[in-house]
């Protein structure tokens, strides 16, 4: 049972100072209502919620998360309002999206 | 692997795709010394770049078929014999078919088909095909379907056929460039390599787009060129498609306003989840590159033939171009050439070259080992086109 | 020692590689076609140098002959509805 996550996002940043408000749109993680700001990308909107589980793999079910970061990897694929196999890394967060976590192709096989 | 070359073999045979493996294969399994070369590595040309489809229904009616029904049985034997994972999965080829036109031609071609030997082969109407293929669109009119074609493993059934041969005493050489063929009198006398020469009675050019370029050794005109083939895979995406799908209409298919190349459409499960899915054709030379006009004209196709990949917002991860070994009246090219003994052709299996490439393989063997092939292959013969 | 993934989007191990170039691979294409590794949602992004790594250390094959891994379109994946373009 996972303890309440904290926001792990940076405040006050040693370079690039205090965070701004932003401007916030909700979003539906395997259906818990999660707070994220307008246009960043999904990874960043979960990791700031302490989610670190985006996929499970097909073969050998092992986690996998934010690993390049820069949508080369495939690791942070996640099944976004039904389409599996979406890059949560460079996909920026809608209002209303409904993000799942992935398990294997993401679909039934 | 060997590195210096043998200094003497029975059979050299040239390429590593399906057509050379499997006549080394059934050469050793003859109990033949065979060498095989292959300039890059095994599987390398067109047998690693297909489109995966193995069927009978499409076979001209004699020799032809009998080669395809030959493969299948090599495959089978790979499989179940052998316990060899090539993934042959025979569920069934289904043709869809657009136009009443079309429908009407398929009648004849299943009617030859079912009396040359192939009675599975029937014409399905619009509620079967959804039946036997629920993703297809219900615009189109009904299918040709013939239940135990299918799709394999290409680069698998190749490495297969290696290895046996390999265990049964064969030797394979690879990334080894020909260099010369050496003849005496009118017969093969020795093969030069970069790794050293190899005396042998027999040379079997099985290699694919290149066999002309064997040819020019020996002053041998191979009327093979490169026919541009274009294709795409996407993504793993399971339970899309159950069967081998090729549009009836095949090569002269699918009028799209595309004026420059000629479209078809097949779409072809993997085991591994992935659909591949094509095909734009044209003649280029030997450039391998891929258009984006043929990606956009593949995708525009497949979603009419299976809308469902529009619902579903599967994507494409890559295209690929590669070479249908062209020859002039789209038959094989089997058998002696005349004037140079020794010297034989396996290949010009233009787009089918998976479905009868092991067959051949097989009665190229018991040419050369017993001097009669059990299928004949006269009709191929590289002469007929003098 | 567990495995030790080198296709991380088909889940192919070292062992699995090391096998392949035993078996007589001298490329990543040769690899990629023994192993189905490089034929992921990745494509080799993530495993390609890994696995050059792998078959330099094993063959002895210096590392600029044997990458770069073949490229192909699309740069990254797209959907069939957004190539088809409009669909009458």
């Amino acid at each position: 049972m996972k303890a309440k996550s904290k926001n792990m996002r940076i405040l006050n940043h040693p370079i690039l100072g205090k965070m701004e408000p932003k401007k916030t749109v909700m979003i539906e993680v395997d259906g818990k209502a999660i707070v994220a700001f307008k246009g960043e990308p999904i990874a960043a909107a979960l990791a700031a919620a302490g989610i670190k589980v985006f996929h499970y793999t097909r073969k050998y079910n092992e986690p996998r998360g934010i690993f390049c970061a820069i949508g080369q990897c495939t690791d942070c694929v996640m099944v976004i309002n039904g389409v599996p196999n979406t890059r949560t890394c460079i996909t920026p967060v809608e209002e209303g999206m409904k993000i799942e976590t992935q398990y294997g192709l993401g679909r039934k096989e | 692997m060997t590195e210096e070359m043998m200094k003497e073999t029975e059979v050299v045979v040239l390429g590593g795709g399906i057509g050379g493996v499997s006549t080394a294969y059934c050469l050793a399994k003859l109990g033949s010394d065979v060498t095989l070369i292959e300039k890059n590595e095994l599987v390398s040309g067109a047998s690693g770049a297909n489109a995966a489809i193995v069927d009978l229904l499409w076979r001209q009616p004699g020799s032809d078929l009998k080669l395809g029904m030959a493969s299948f049985e090599l495959y089978d034997h790979l499989t179940k014999d052998l316990g060899y994972d090539i993934e042959f999965d025979r569920c069934g080829m289904l043709c869809p078919i657009e136009t009443e036109i079309q429908f009407e031609e398929m009648k004849p071609f299943i009617e030859v088909r079912n009396k040359a030997g192939l009675p599975s082969a029937r014409l399905v109407n619009r509620n079967e095909m959804l039946e036997l293929e629920p993703n297809l669109s219900p615009s189109l009119l009904g299918a040709m379907w013939n239940p135990i074609d299918g799709h394999l493993n290409p680069m698998f059934a190749v490495y297969a056929f290696a290895e046996e041969a390999k265990r049964l005493g064969a030797k394979i050489y690879q990334n080894t460039t020909v260099l010369a063929i050496n003849t005496e009198r009118g017969r093969i006398k020795s093969v030069v390599t970069d790794k050293g020469e190899i005396g042998t009675k027999y040379v079997v050019n099985a290699c694919g787009i290149d066999a002309p370029a064997i040819g020019e050794m020996l002053g041998v005109k191979i009327p093979i060129v490169p026919n541009r083939e274009q294709l795409i895979v996407t993504e793993e995406i399971p339970n899309l498609v159950r069967r081998t799908l090729l549009g009836a209409g095949y090569k002269k298919t699918v009028e799209d306003g595309t004026s420059w190349a000629t479209v078809a459409f097949y779409a072809n499960p993997q085991k591994k989840g992935n659909l591949l899915i094509g095909g734009v054709n044209d003649f280029v030379g030997g450039d391998r590159r891929t258009t984006f006009e043929a990606l956009q004209t593949i995708s525009r196709v497949a979603i009419r033939f299976l809308p469902i990949l529009k619902a579903q917002h599967v994507h494409v991860i890559r295209s690929w171009a590669r070479f249908y070994i062209h020859t002039p009246d789209g038959k094989p090219i089997l058998g002696k050439v005349e004037g140079l003994d020794g010297f034989i052709m396996v290949g010009g299996f233009n787009d089918y070259g998976m479905g009868v490439g092991p067959g051949a393989g097989k009665v190229i063997a018991e040419l050369i080992y017993y001097g009669e092939p059990s299928i004949p292959i006269s009709d191929f013969t590289l002469a007929r086109f003098n | 020692m567990k495995r030790l993934i080198i296709c991380r989007c088909e889940e192919i191990t070292k062992e699995e590689i090391v096998k392949a170039i035993r078996e007589g691979a001298r490329s990543i294409n040769a690899i990629k076609r023994r192993t189905e590794s490089g034929m992921g949602l990745c494509q080799g992004r993530s495993c390609e140098r890994l696995i050059a790594r792998i078959l330099n250390e094993e063959t002895g094959l210096p590392i600029e002959k044997i990458l770069p891994m073949t490229r192909r379109p699309p740069v990254r994946p797209l959907t069939l509805e957004l190539l088809g373009g409009k669909i009458e």
